[in-house]
């Protein structure tokens, strides 16, 4: 299972600022190792946020997103103590889903 | 432990480590004022020299402040543009908690890139048992 991603969710006004900072290798399948061999891709294809259980984002990511990307969105009308969700899944079938709550 | 034979220690363990594939280095810093700046250049130019290395800062006092949000540097240069691009190379940030309580900062105040360790220099005292060298700038 992959590191935690770090999310901060803070709200301003109507809206709230998430910034989500993930652990990822995020390799091309371009890159060739020491031997000369070419490391396989391995790269974050499916992003998704929910806030309060409801999906507010969708992304299709590819191989050009660099290693431990980081992603900053607003949700409008998020307020302190609203429940944030990020989930990814890579071309591995990895998976892993983090919550933060807005302040 | 008397310093010459820490010296030695250390010495010793960086020969042993040597051997390996990789070099593993902790860089303390306690004051953001005198070291950040220097610091943050001598682990860049590490890296680049020996890219396999794996660096570690601990940071604790004073040498916590250049983690915060919106840090900058004395010539109004931000420390998070820096900080982030060493943390992508693989290097970890690591704040002391003691120093959280003691100077009643809360962890939301510091970089997403930060780590947290319950004391700095239990920290440093375990990494450089643990055969790590140690630096600081």
């Amino acid at each position: 299972m992959a590191d935690p991603m770090r999310i901060r969710a803070q709200a301003a006004g109507d809206k709230a600022t998430v910034r989500v900072l993930m652990s990822h290798e995020m390799e091309t399948g371009q890159r060739k190792d020491s031997a000369g061999n070419a490391i396989p891709a391995w790269f974050i294809q499916e992003v998704t946020a929910a806030h309060n259980g409801k999906t507010v984002l969708t992304a299709e990511w590819g191989p050009s997103v660099a290693k431990n990307p980081f992603l900053q969105f607003n949700v409008k009308g998020a307020k302190a103590g609203d429940k944030i969700t990020v989930n990814w899944v890579d071309n591995k079938g990895d998976k892993r889903s983090d919550e933060a709550t807005v302040s | 432990m008397t310093l010459r034979s820490l010296v030695l220690a250390v010495v010793v363990a960086t020969t042993a480590l040597a051997a390996s594939a990789q070099d593993k280095v902790i860089y303390h810093i306690d004051n953001t004022a005198s070291q950040a700046v220097k610091g943050l250049r001598n682990i860049r130019n590490h890296l680049d020299v020996d890219p396999t290395a794996r660096i570690t800062v601990v940071t604790h006092a004073e040498g916590v402040d250049f983690l915060m949000e919106g840090a900058k540097d004395a010539n109004g240069g931000p420390f998070a543009g820096p900080v982030s691009a060493l943390a992508a190379r693989g290097v970890k940030f690591e704040i002391c908690e003691i120093t959280l309580r003691n100077r009643n900062l809360k962890k939301e105040q510091f970089i997403q890139e930060a780590e947290f360790t319950p004391s700095g220099v239990v920290r440093i005292a375990k990494l450089q048992l643990a055969g790590q060298a140690y630096i600081k700038p």
